[in-house]
């Protein structure tokens, strides 16, 4: 075993040595995993917010009161705020044609008059969209109607717009010549009724006087509809697409297993690209002739390799729980990381093999690499994998290593959920270690 | 000290060893002279027990198998290519190396000191290799297969690309070595390293074991005549000295000829009293064995 140790011991003062190598084993998925988790970040937010540029060309309390309905839904963010930008018409425009912006809304002059008022011919508010955006314009104009209900309420709290409300209702009935007299009175007298009710039962709400009272005539806010959501959580299939966005918690969560994943096979790469090089240079059959076996000559390797996957694995995890990366068990991230240290030990071992000189295998080594992380889930998340390239990465130890450590960061797995990708991995490193031995042993006599 | 019996390794269609079989005795320095591709490495390795022979057998210290890996705790092997770790120092290069013959705390460390001294390269042990010179490197490659002071050294082509002053140290550490009991066995293919340092040397050629003897037996069996080239004063004079001698070669002052007793017949000159400006003897050496036992030169 100590011979083991010495050998393991040797490699990694060589990698150490290795500026290059240590780029690709450390920096280069530190920087992949910041920089995708950068890039998946940006549509990860927890609730969708429309920026929006919005004109005012009303000025009226109404309108300054829609606005501020609107904004207070937290869907809504206004670009525009500034003063200095509130009348930049052709600007807004500019900013939705570049994307820039989801829309710009107008609220014309003459807004305030007749908003809030159910039978009024409301002024159009206008909208200025990418017709392609569908479902962003679903969502606004859901948005805005919603602020027009709250102008409703708003119009009956405020006894001067009270006033108008009913009393251009009223002048509306008895204009209307197409109604029959008698029915003009009724709905004028009824709107008397419903005027005097109202006012009474916003007197009693200021009073404060609610013991005895009934239930309000109206609610604190024009609604057109209720809609209460009733949560009912989706169970956890494949745990890939379907329930990803509630699952994940960080940024970081998706993109460091990926960072690790392109450090792992960097390492992988390196020793198999070392041990061809032993045998270029001489020092594998300085080696044979040693008193060692051939079990503890690659014991060493593989145990240096093994090390240096679980450093990358476990400094990923340090730099990523320093930028916000909260695993949700240790333990199952311990397990992952033994796992594909094993896995990758005995692919590195099959890589060694690919070919006799060491610029053939560093080619070997970093294409099948390359087609791993491609089809694994090293460069695409697996959760954004269209179904085809889902169903092809099974065939990948990438994938199942990916699958691993998010099993243990975010998807919550349970310890048998775990042993399917982890098993896998160990299962390709067995293949990969019989594999390597048996062809360096027939190469190496 | 190593039985090497009948044999044969067979690489597609090539017969790298052919029947090969040599007996080395202990504390003997034993050379296998051959060019390129005659077959020395391959023998070596077979030796070693790296290369699995087709055919034959190979033991040493009477009875232990070197294909054992336990066995090979008393072989240092120093290979032709130089195998280094180049980003590692000349220190630790050596104690990586001797950990693996089991070295350890004071006895490593005075091996280490040894071997460094030995080669000349204590006050460089501290720098990476890849700083060495080629000849530095060289010795530093012998200090690895004998830090463990083993009793069986085997040693291919150990001065290949080196100035004549690193050639002339890794002589004197061989001579050391060989004063010290151990045996050698050493691979070359040039001649004057061969003359120099085996007590025996085994001819290869094309895998096979054309002749095995000591340098003089070799020498005297396969090397033929001596040459003898004759200026002389006179040229007149020239056939009537050297009346029986047919193969006697005459351009202008001087004479050349092949004869077994160059002494003698130089004697016979000089009680003729002829004026002789100059005279050179050339002894037959391995090359010309090498030469009259394949017609091709040692290099060719």
């Amino acid at each position: 075993m100590s011979h083991i140790l010495v050998i393991a011991r040797k490699d990694l003062q060589l990698l150490l040595r290795d500026r290059l190598g240590l780029f690709f084993i450390l920096a280069f998925p530190a920087i992949m995993g910041i920089i995708f988790g950068a890039i998946t970040g940006s549509f990860q937010t927890d609730e969708a917010v429309l920026e929006i540029a919005l004109i005012d060309e009303d000025q009226s309390p109404l309108s300054t009161h829609f606005i501020t309905a609107l904004v207070d839904t937290g869907s809504i963010r206004i670009w525009n705020r500034e003063e200095a930008l509130q009348n930049e018409r052709q600007q807004s425009l500019e900013r939705v044609r570049r994307g820039r912006l989801t829309a710009v809304v107008i609220l014309p002059a003459g807004f305030g008059e007749t908003a809030g008022i159910p039978w009024s011919q409301p002024a159009p508010i206008e909208v200025a969209i990418d017709p392609t955006r569908a479902a962003e314009r679903g969502m606004l104009q859901g948005l805005l109607l919603r602020a027009a209900g709250n102008l409703v309420t708003a119009r009956l709290q405020d006894p001067d717009s009270r006033r108008i409300l009913f009393s251009s209702g009223r002048q509306k009935i008895e204009r209307n010549a197409a109604l029959p007299a008698i029915t003009r009175g009724l709905m004028v007298q009824l709107l008397n009724v419903l005027e005097r009710q109202v006012d009474q039962e916003l007197a009693r709400t200021k009073s404060g006087n609610q013991d005895d009272a009934p239930e309000p005539a109206l609610g604190t806010d024009f609604e057109l509809a209720r809609i209460e959501f009733v949560p009912i959580h989706r169970e956890s299939d494949l745990g890939l697409r379907a329930n990803w966005r509630e699952k994940v918690r960080s940024r970081w969560d998706l993109s460091f297993p990926q960072g690790m994943l392109w450090g792992v096979l960097a390492c992988s790469a390196g020793f198999a690209i070392s041990l061809v090089r032993e045998q270029e240079q001489g020092t594998f059959l300085r080696l044979q002739v040693a008193p060692l076996s051939r079990f503890q000559i690659l014991g060493g390797k593989a145990v240096a390799c093994f090390v240096t996957v679980l450093f990358v694995i476990l400094a990923m995890v340090v730099l990523g729980y320093a930028l916000g990366l909260r695993p949700a068990s240790p333990f199952l991230l311990a397990l992952a990381a033994l796992s594909i240290a094993c896995s990758f030990v005995g692919i590195m071992l099959a890589m060694s093999v690919t070919g006799r000189t060491a610029e053939s295998v560093n080619g070997a080594a970093w294409g099948s690499g390359v087609l791993m992380a491609m089809f694994g889930g090293g460069m695409v998340p697996l959760v954004f994998m269209p179904e085809f390239m889902q169903v092809l990465s099974f065939f990948s130890p990438v994938r199942w290593a990916v699958e691993a450590l998010e099993g243990a960061i975010w998807r919550d797995y349970s310890v048998i959920e775990m042993l399917r990708p982890c098993g896998v991995l160990v299962g390709i490193g067995s293949i990969g270690f019989v594999v390597g031995v048996l062809v360096l042993k027939r190469r190496t006599g | 000290m190593i039985c090497v019996d009948g044999l044969h390794k067979r690489f597609g269609q090539t017969v790298a060893v052919d029947d090969v079989s040599l007996r080395i005795e202990a504390g003997e320095t034993f050379g296998l002279l051959g060019p390129n591709g005659a077959g020395k490495s391959t023998t070596l390795q077979l030796m070693m027990g790296i290369l699995t022979p087709d055919r034959g057998s190979v033991t040493f210290a009477r009875d232990r198998n070197p294909r054992e890996w336990t066995a090979r705790r008393d072989l240092g092997f120093a290979p032709q290519q130089l195998s280094l770790y180049e980003e590692l120092t000349g220190w630790e290069n050596l104690r990586f190396f001797s950990r693996m013959y089991g070295l350890r705390g004071q006895q490593q460390l005075h091996q280490m000191n040894w071997a460094l001294g030995m080669t000349g390269l204590l006050d460089r042990a501290k720098d990476p290799v890849k700083t060495y010179s080629g000849g530095m490197k060289r010795r530093l490659n012998l200090a690895l297969a004998v830090v463990h002071d083993p009793q069986l050294i085997l040693l291919d082509e150990p001065t290949v690309g080196v100035d004549p002053q690193s050639r002339h140290h890794l002589f004197e550490n061989i001579e050391q070595l060989h004063a010290k009991g151990r045996t050698i066995i050493y691979t070359t293919h040039y001649m004057d390293a061969a003359q120099r340092l085996c007590d025996r040397i085994a001819i290869l050629d094309q895998g096979r074991v054309l002749a095995l003897d000591t340098v003089d037996a070799l020498v005297t069996k396969y090397g033929g005549c001596s040459k003898v080239s004759v200026e002389l004063a006179d040229a007149s004079v020239a056939r009537a000295v050297l009346p029986g001698k047919l193969s006697v070669k005459q351009t202008g002052h001087s004479l050349e000829w092949e004869t077994a007793t160059p002494l003698a017949e130089l004697e016979a000159l000089s009680a003729a009293a002829v004026a002789v400006r100059s005279v050179e003897v050339t002894r037959p050496n391995l090359e010309t064995v090498f030469l009259n036992l394949t017609g091709r030169k040692l290099r060719d």
